[in-house]
């Protein structure tokens, strides 16, 4: 709650309070006594009037789908209703004009509600964020009929979206993919590279003459060539360190890192993925999970999974991809090529760090 | 009034029903008023009133933009209220339908200027705002006068005075450093009578062992009674021994024993401290005989340098009760002529009396000497009446014309004076040099005050009544000290202000001394504070201890004749106090809370009883809500979403809850018209509610 007070309409207030004052002193009975109460009664009565038309005050807002994409328009609706017996007069709606676009409620729109009355706004809302945010109506404001007291309350029910955020080409940019994939790294399940094998089957056309084993050939006088094994592909692993700031400090700030981190690294294992790569990422949803992405279907796994929110149930799933962080950095696991991918870099510190 | 109920049953009906219909249903109730009040002929006006009420509630509801007309009524009508007010002074609030009509047209103006100049003249605040403004206005009692800011100006002042005491300690501290000397307001007899304001710095500090009050039984009530003392700080007189000599021999001659010298006299003592106050006088109880500082007597009046802050003298003096009705008797009837007691005779005499040891008060050559110097009657320079015209005298004359003695014709003088009225904003004398150090000054401030003015504080009644006295030919002088009335409450250290700076006059009668008396209006008359203690309370404790051979005088711990019964009476007062008050106070307050309790849960049993399904839902969910939060701890909080609640609440129930959430969704979010509650859903979340009650 914030109360602001209006220094003009307080000027005015208290000129006239003086006056009442002055009258009250030369005259008696209810023509000088009545104004004077009445003035001294405004400031009280306003406060607690708005806090009534507050208490009494319903907002229930939705988005027509259940994630939101960055950039993308989606329907918008809020109910506000006067649950109260004292009307509500220009109540002024503030929204999170810096996370998201709201385009037929502007900020500051007035609304006034009777006595047990409900009305709908509709509009068009766009996400400037991907992760996982308040968005809509963010707060009401109050005035007093005399413009001297202004009091903001945030709404008891923000709407919280889950914004996807996009996949973009930014991550090829910033990493070297060849050296990526010339490096170690741990072997995919389903993606199979071809090495020569031991068995022996007659050549066929269209085999490649470098599987031809002449030896072989020779002994039995028609071609002969060796059936190829399947060979596990070399594999990275993403570390994401996500900034562990409380829920109630993320700001705008936050916010816009939020967002680059995410399509940062959704963008890499949607690119590492194309390339054929497996990548393997760590990183934190509630406790600290390893996906492994090596097929659209397991990019889609972690890509709703990401979208679900990045955070950390508590300090010790925090501390644990620390402490990840710093045996990557000291290359302890020599097996394997990390990414680390820091959200909030300290001094020092790069966005990404690779550690091979 | 009849309007405003119509009004006010009006809204109260549109809650239920359509507008026009609303202002029909909130004038029925005329009906059953107009039988009601048709054969009252107390109030013949409440009918047409009643009748106007019904007209005013119907056609305002059907002119169109009624309430910006309304408004503008309003300012015209705030017009004619005030003329009304200020040329013929009508609404002097002496009727409550004043007060309300004053009230109404507040509320009225005050929409009409936030319409005016808030709105721009287009969507005013609702008037229910402005009526609880109203209603709260009218619960507010108004005075006639207008508002006293006297006693906003004495706490003004006493908070200046606060800091100019601060200010006067500082610089006191700091005056020895440069030599100074420092100066404070202590009153003298240059006082020449025009406007003061009074102050509130601490002059002296009293303390004593003493009760600050007498006790009494109250012969009308029968209950014991406390009598704040008033002491009378004299100055420049110092120790008056021959006065107790002579009043010693007054009381021998009327054979007085100590029994009957308990009824009007009372030994008393006390420490003084001097504050903020530089004077060479020395400032004592106007009766002491006995004064000290350290072990060293005090003999002068004046002393020859000036007392600094911090100066401390002890005082022994005799307290008498002017008013004691025996005492009164003596004073009339003294005799012609009084022979001294010898020195010894007067030794054994005070020893009888009170247990003093006279040979500390005085010596025996003082003794001698008093008696032999002092010649009878007082000084000439009392009978001094320079100033004083045959007004003054045909005055006095007329007042004390039907006096028998000296003693009445004081008492009468007393009496006409305290008819004056008192005021600090007066004037002084004719020549604004008048003052009272001399018989011309107090005659000039008297003449002016007593035939011209008519208003003034003790110099002028001590000044005519001097001047009186004088002329009626009795010896008369003015005492300059301070009045200071002790408070009920004991404390250690009595401070005496600025404010109670004081004088008064004495006159002296032969054969008894110099006797004070109080005309200031604003104060008791001396005549008027009575110990109400008889010669036979004498028989009580504080005989029986003088006979068991302590001597009630010689500590500072003076008994006060009832003590115990004292004790015992404040102990009554609150087992009383007690019973009486808090008792009562603690009932009504449980009671209070034990009904709000109990009403809120009946507004609650009855707004779900009566309430609408998707209310009942409503309340469902929210007390399922707050059931859970309580459950898990606080762990749980309230983020918005009933999917965190459905994953709090037991297994067994969970699915069921589940439904339940999903009904109250419908009912918030969705559209078309079957999205309310049916009665078995409404059922299903009592149930819910219920088992988790459990």
């Amino acid at each position: 709650m914030k109360i602001t007070i209006i220094k003009k309409g307080l000027i005015v207030y208290l000129a006239a309070l003086t006056a009442g004052i002055v009258f009250a002193s030369f005259y008696g009975g209810p023509v000088a006594y009545a104004p004077l109460f009445a003035l001294l009664s405004i400031i009280p009565v306003s406060i607690i009037y708005i806090f009534l038309n507050y208490a009494f005050l319903r907002v229930y807002q939705e988005v027509e789908v259940h994630k939101l994409t960055k950039g993308e328009d989606h329907k918008y609706r809020a109910l506000i209703e006067n649950a109260g017996v004292l009307p509500i007069h220009n109540m002024e709606i503030g929204t999170f004009k810096s996370r998201c676009n709201l385009y037929e409620i502007p900020d500051k729109t007035k609304l006034s509600l009777d006595i047990h009355e409900k009305k709908e706004l509709f509009s068009g809302v766009n996400c400037l964020f991907a992760g996982v945010y308040d968005v809509g109506i963010e707060n009401v404001s109050f005035t007093d009929p005399f413009h001297i007291v202004s009091a903001t309350f945030n709404i008891p029910y923000s709407f919280r979206a889950v914004v996807k955020p996009r996949i973009t080409e930014i991550a090829g940019k910033t990493l070297d993919l060849e050296n990526l994939y010339s490096s170690r790294g741990r072997k995919s399940e389903r993606l199979l590279e071809d090495t020569p094998g031991n068995d022996i089957r007659p050549y066929v056309k269209g085999d490649s003459l470098s599987a031809v084993n002449w030896k072989v050939s020779a002994k039995a006088s028609k071609l002969m060539v060796r059936v190829p094994d399947k060979m596990e592909k070399r594999t990275l692993s993403i570390l994401m360190n996500a900034d562990n700031t409380p829920e109630s400090e993320q700001d705008t700030d936050f916010l816009i890192k939020r967002d680059y981190f995410l399509e940062f690294v959704v963008s890499a294992a949607w690119l590492f993925g194309n390339q054929g790569i497996p990548v393997n990422i760590v990183y934190p949803a509630g406790v600290v999970r390893e996906q492994f992405v090596d097929s659209r279907e397991s990019f889609m796994e972690f890509y709703n999974t990401v979208s679900d929110g990045v955070f950390y149930s508590s300090d010790l799933e925090y501390n644990k991809i620390c402490n990840l962080e710093k045996a990557c950095r000291s290359n302890k696991n020599d097996r394997e090529t990390w990414i680390v991918i820091t959200e909030n870099p300290g001094a020092g510190e790069n966005f990404i760090s690779i550690c091979d | 009034m009849f309007f405003m109920l119509f009004t006010a049953l009006y809204y109260i009906f549109r809650l239920f029903i359509s507008g026009i219909a609303a202002a029909v249903f909130s004038t029925v109730p005329a009906l059953f008023l107009f039988f009601l009040l048709k054969d009252l002929s107390a109030l013949p006006v409440l009918l047409p009133a009643m009748i106007l009420g019904v007209v005013l509630r119907l056609a305002i509801h059907f002119i169109s933009n009624r309430e910006k007309k309304l408004l503008y009524a309003a300012l015209i009508l705030d017009i004619i209220a005030l003329a009304l007010f200020i040329g013929r002074s009508s609404f002097t609030g002496d009727n409550p339908a004043e007060k309300v009509m004053c009230i109404c047209l507040v509320a009225l103006t005050l929409s009409a200027v936030q319409t005016f100049f808030y709105e721009s003249n287009s969507f005013p605040f609702p008037i229910y705002y402005f009526l609880i403004i109203a209603i709260i206005t009218m619960m507010i009692p108004m005075k006639k006068e207008p508002i006293d800011w006297n006693k906003a100006v004495d706490l003004g002042q006493r908070f200046v005075y606060r800091i100019e005491s601060i200010a006067s300690d500082i610089s006191y501290r700091f005056s020895f450093a440069f030599g100074d000397s420092y100066t404070a307001g202590y009153s003298s007899f240059t006082s020449t009578g025009k406007k003061i304001v009074e102050g509130e710095r601490t002059q002296l500090i009293i303390e004593t062992g003493e009760k600050p009050y007498y006790t009494y039984l109250d012969e009308e009530t029968g209950k014991n009674k406390k009598l704040r003392k008033t002491l009378y700080l004299a100055g420049g007189r110092g120790a008056d021994k021959v006065q107790f000599a002579k009043f010693i021999a007054f009381l021998h001659a009327y054979d007085i024993d100590r029994d009957r010298v308990f009824a009007f006299t009372e030994v008393s003592n006390i420490e003084l401290e001097y504050a903020y106050i530089d004077t060479k006088d020395v400032i004592v109880p106007s009766s002491a005989f006995l004064i000290t500082e350290g072990e060293k007597k005090v003999e002068e009046g004046i002393s020859a340098k000036q007392h600094k802050k911090g100066y401390r003298i002890s005082a022994k003096y005799l307290d008498i009760d002017y008013a004691n009705p025996n005492l009164i008797a003596m004073i009339k009837d003294a005799p012609a002529e009084i022979s001294w007691l010898t020195y010894d005779e007067a030794c054994n005499y005070v020893d009888e009396l009170w247990g003093l040891q006279f040979t500390q008060i005085m010596s025996r050559d003082e003794y001698e000497s008093a008696a032999s110097e002092t010649p009878s009657g007082a000084g000439n320079e009392y009978l001094d009446v320079t100033g004083a015209d045959s007004e003054l005298k045909e005055l006095s004359d007329k007042i004390t014309s039907g006096a028998r003695n000296d003693y009445d014709k004081c008492r009468l003088l007393e009496e006409y004076l305290r008819q004056y009225s008192y005021s600090k904003d007066a004037v002084g004398g004719y020549n604004p040099d008048s003052n009272m150090s001399t018989a011309e000054g107090m005659a000039d401030i008297a003449k002016r005050f007593l035939f011209e003015t008519k208003k003034g504080y003790c110099v002028h009644y001590t000044s005519s009544m001097v001047v009186m006295l004088r002329l009626s030919g009795i010896p008369a002088r003015a005492a300059s000290g301070f009045r200071y009335a002790f408070p009920f409450d004991i404390k250690d250290k009595y401070e005496v202000s600025s404010s109670c700076a004081h004088v008064w006059p004495e006159a002296y009668i032969e054969n008894v001394g110099w006797i004070p008396f109080e005309p200031t209006a604003a104060y008791y008359a001396l005549s008027n504070t009575s110990w109400h203690r008889s010669s036979n309370d004498a028989d009580n404790k504080w005989t029986s201890e003088y006979h068991s051979g302590i001597n009630p005088y010689d500590s500072s711990k003076a008994s006060v004749k009832v003590d115990e019964d004292e004790d015992e009476e404040e102990e009554k007062v609150s087992v009383l106090l007690a019973v009486k008050v808090f008792l009562p106070t603690v009932v009504f307050t449980v009671a209070v809370i034990i009904m709000l309790v109990l009403g809120i849960y009946l507004i609650k049993v009855l707004r779900y009883r009566y309430g609408t399904p998707r209310q009942k839902l409503f309340y469902d969910v929210e007390q399922i809500k707050r059931i859970l939060i309580k459950h898990s701890g606080g762990k749980l909080t309230d983020r918005g979403l009933l999917s965190d609640f459905k994953e709090a609440a037991p297994e067994d129930i969970r699915e069921e809850l589940g439904k339940v959430f999903d009904v109250f969704y419908r009912v918030v979010y969705g559209n078309g018209d079957s999205i309310e509650p049916t009665a078995e859903e409404n059922e299903l979340a009592f149930e819910m509610r219920k088992k988790l009650m459990r």
